[in-house]
């Protein structure tokens, strides 16, 4: 999918910014994209850039190969146990700084976006998912791993009510893009050869001509999920203690 | 034609309450008519579910009606005839533990719905993480408007969660839903006829649990977790049961007034 794109604006480790026009795509190149202080910090650069950029008026995030991204990087983890609670509180403003981005944002998940890569993909505004490679699935039931009062909230308001919502948060369930379309968990499932084309269409469908006043948009998103920030604000310590029980 | 033919004989028997397992999966199947709850039928519930529990290698836990019924609801008739509000408060509390105990089980769980489920029915069903309804007998349906009853606080919490888009339709308006129906509005996994109840419940319970299962703890978290509202109001509801003894003397006679 990434052949489409020209050389990157910026790299950073293993993140690569580009625009193409008026939208602005970060390719996560880096194997399984697990998320640890570095890549957040790098991520966050990146996200500084578009926002600085005025004239841009979408944001997509993709991934290179076979991983959208697999989740936390718990082998850096198991080597800096001091550091967990911290890094939790950077991954929690990393995942609301995605949610309450101030222009619209895509996820296109070219493969696995498994536990805290499919919590990450659910944070975008809209979600394109490959139809043929790659599973996207809250997993963390499995491995003994808890959710926060905030990502519970955020989980309900993005994932709706009903079935779905068990289905995905209690039970784990793992979705291929056809299964996470007909579900109503992403918008489309192109084969990946259209992943990157479908995804810039819908994002432009949504925004129109001008785009959405930034403000505007931001404010709408923290009214939105007004709940799911409420409850991130208040700390529990059930999440990092499932994170610690694995160390 | 009965899910049950397909069972063996059950591990277990308690006054029309059957305990059978097929391969890893729990069954209870409900064989006591209308399957009302009074407070022998939660109990000898509870003491299935006890088993069900203690079974290491069991993986999840089916429920079923045998006949025309999976759940009618409260046994009106028997709350006539309490002798006590104490007696009426003990039932109301004990229901309420049991519909949680079944929202946070620590197996997956599939309400295999073979007939009518009303009213407390449909609360029970609706409590388990998985529904299947036959599509050729038996309506799924919260009549309590229909019959000038109230929902507990955190009922309408794990209502609202588990239906999603109909809740209006559902729980306002009382809606009545045949398999097919209930398929097409979320409401339920699958509508298989009767003879495939069974068959495609463990089906489907088992393309969640894969090879190995939930580890139990994390998943009862994950439910708690996810049902968190639902607990909280749940604990609320408890300590108001207790202190409104004058007000479960008024709705027993209310009810007592209906029959």
């Amino acid at each position: 999918m990434n052949d489409h794109l020209h050389q990157p604006f910026k790299v950073k480790d293993g993140l690569e910014l580009h625009f193409v026009n008026d939208i602005a795509i970060i390719v996560m190149n880096n194997g399984e994209n697990r998320m640890n202080p570095a890549f957040v910090d790098d991520f966050n650069v990146l996200l500084d850039e578009v926002e600085r950029n005025s004239s841009c008026k979408g944001l997509i995030t993709t991934g290179r190969g076979k991983f959208y991204c697999n989740g936390i990087d718990l082998d850096w983890m198991k080597q800096n146990p001091q550091k967990l609670a911290e890094f939790l509180s950077q991954t929690n403003k990393f995942i609301i700084r995605l949610l309450l981005f101030p222009v619209p944002t895509l996820a296109a998940i070219n493969g696995h976006a498994f536990a805290g890569g499919a919590v990450m993909a659910i944070a975008h505004d809209l979600r394109v998912q490959s139809q043929n490679q790659g599973w996207l699935c809250l997993n963390e039931v499995f491995i003994n791993l808890r959710f926060e009062r905030g990502l519970v909230s955020l989980m309900r308001t993005k994932v709706g009510g009903g079935h779905l919502f068990t289905d995905a948060a209690v039970l784990g369930k793992r979705y291929t893009g056809p299964e996470a379309l007909k579900s109503g968990l992403v918008h489309a499932a192109p084969p990946m050869s259209l992943m990157l084309a479908e995804s810039i269409q819908l994002l432009k469908s949504f925004y129109g001509k001008s785009g959405y006043p930034r403000k505007s948009l931001q404010l709408m998103k923290s009214d939105v999920f007004r709940d799911a920030l409420d409850l991130f604000k208040t700390f529990s310590n059930e999440m990092a203690n499932s994170f610690t029980a694995k160390l | 034609m009965n899910v049950s033919d397909h069972l063996h004989k059950p591990v277990k028997t308690l006054n029309g309450l059957e305990l059978h397992y097929v391969g890893d999966f729990a069954v209870i199947v409900m064989d006591r008519g209308e399957n009302r709850l009074n407070t022998d039928f939660l109990d000898c519930f509870n003491e299935l579910m006890d088993d069900v529990e203690r079974n290491s290698s069991c993986k999840g836990l089916i429920t079923t009606g045998k006949g025309k019924f999976y759940g009618n609801g409260l046994d009106l008739k028997w709350i006539a005839g309490l002798k006590s509000p104490e007696m009426f408060h003990e039932f109301f509390v004990k229901i309420s533990l049991w519909l949680k105990r079944i929202l946070v089980f620590p197996l997956p769980t599939l309400a295999a719905i073979n007939g009518h489920a009303y009213a407390g029915g449909a609360l029970m069903a609706f409590a388990h993480d998985l529904r299947v309804q036959n599509k050729e007998k038996g309506w799924l349906c919260f009549n309590e408007v229909f019959i000038s009853r109230q929902f507990q606080p955190f009922h309408y919490l794990y209502i609202r969660t588990k239906i999603g888009q109909n809740y209006t339709e559902a729980i306002v308006l009382g809606k009545r839903y045949t398999g097919s129906e209930a398929l097409s509005n979320g409401l339920v996994h699958a509508a298989p006829s009767m003879s495939l109840l069974l068959s495609e419940s463990v089906q489907l319970l088992k393309s969640f649990c894969g090879k190995s299962g939930y580890p139990r703890e994390s998943l009862h978290l994950m439910k708690c977790d996810v049902y968190r509202d639902v607990l909280e109001q749940h604990q609320r509801d408890m300590s108001g049961i207790g202190r409104e003894k004058k007000e479960t003397k008024i709705v027993a006679n209310d009810v007592k007034s209906r029959l």
